[in-house]
């Protein structure tokens, strides 16, 4: 398996990931997982907790928060939230109703300054 | 605004492909040592539709183009964020990577697709969209965008290479662990076949 960006958190890191491939390939592909929780539940949160400060102290965290703003748009389409057709070559309907919102949202937060 | 797009097929199955895909980075690939490490951040399985939802932090070390390296100084490690998206449902893999550093200047959004062609491959789909975002100066933005163009042609290459030998490292320990199970089912009946056979005589 890979590393982890912060060394101490390598060894509960290979523990998650053993876990979820293991998960992954015999429960989650064969239609057989439960989506509230599952076995490998307990390590990600302690491996969560070991990265949360690793990320803090690099300001990779804010980076994240910003990424994630920006990637919303991917979530609704690839979620299945809406509807426009999957992938990247069809999405031009969703980039229009995505950039009139931003448009409206801006004119909006222009009026609300003056 | 440049784009990189590029497609290949694997003869693997699209499981087998979706698996091997979660390891991609790991020792068995080693085309791919620019990628140094790989974290979880978030995942989960939407209740509705069954699709799993991944967060992973990916931190190259990978030296920065010369000429974004005159402008910025240069940094060592530089991070993305990949967020993917399995559907099992529909069978596709999808995978949305941004580039978390830099981010204030280059706008580096690359899109990747895993469906299957049949049973037995899979198509990978790839698309990456740079867009230089420093005021005018065409020129200089033109050739920002074309050395990360450049860039991501020369790590298809070794990214497919590397991909390659994953997956058949992957169907090598699989097979093996399969094998090992049956083993172990065969081991543990044993006592009672000989009770079966006991009883008989």
């Amino acid at each position: 398996m890979s590393q982890s960006l912060a060394k101490q958190c390598n060894e509960v890191k290979e523990r998650y990931d053993t876990c979820f491939l293991k998960w992954y390939s015999e429960k989650y592909l064969r239609g057989a997982a439960n989506a509230d929780s599952n076995e490998c539940s307990a390590l990600f949160k302690e491996y969560s907790a070991c990265l949360h400060g690793a990320l803090k102290d690099r300001g990779i965290d804010k980076l994240l928060e910003d990424a994630r703003e920006d990637n919303k748009e991917n979530d609704a389409t690839f979620m299945g939230r809406k509807k426009c057709k999957r992938g990247y070559s069809h999405s031009q309907p969703c980039l229009l109703t995505f950039q009139t919102h931003r448009i409206i949202t801006r004119i909006w937060i222009g009026t609300g300054r003056r | 605004m440049k784009v990189f797009s590029n497609s290949e097929t694997f003869n693997y199955s699209w499981e087998e492909v979706s698996t091997a895909n979660w390891r991609k980075y790991c020792p068995w690939n080693d085309k791919s040592t620019h990628v140094v490490a790989v974290d979880t951040l978030s995942r989960h399985v939407d209740p509705k539709t069954g699709i799993l939802r991944t967060e992973r932090l990916i931190t190259c070390q990978q030296n920065a183009p010369e000429l974004l390296k005159k402008l910025l100084g240069g940094k060592e490690e530089t991070q993305v964020l990949e967020t993917s998206y399995v559907d099992p449902a529909h069978k596709t893999v999808t995978m949305v990577s941004a580039n978390l550093t830099y981010s204030n200047l280059i706008n580096v959004e690359e899109t990747v697709i895993y469906k299957p062609l049949n049973e037995h491959q899979t198509q990978f789909s790839q698309e990456a969209k740079i867009t230089a975002l420093c005021g005018g100066w065409q020129r200089i933005k033109n050739s920002i965008e074309d050395t990360l163009v450049k860039r991501f042609r020369e790590n298809a290459i070794k990214g497919k290479e590397g991909f390659e030998a994953v997956l058949e490292m992957s169907r090598r320990v699989f097979a093996e662990e399969r094998e090992r199970e049956k083993m172990m089912m065969i081991m543990a009946q044993a006592p009672n076949i000989r009770l079966i056979h006991a009883q008989a005589a």
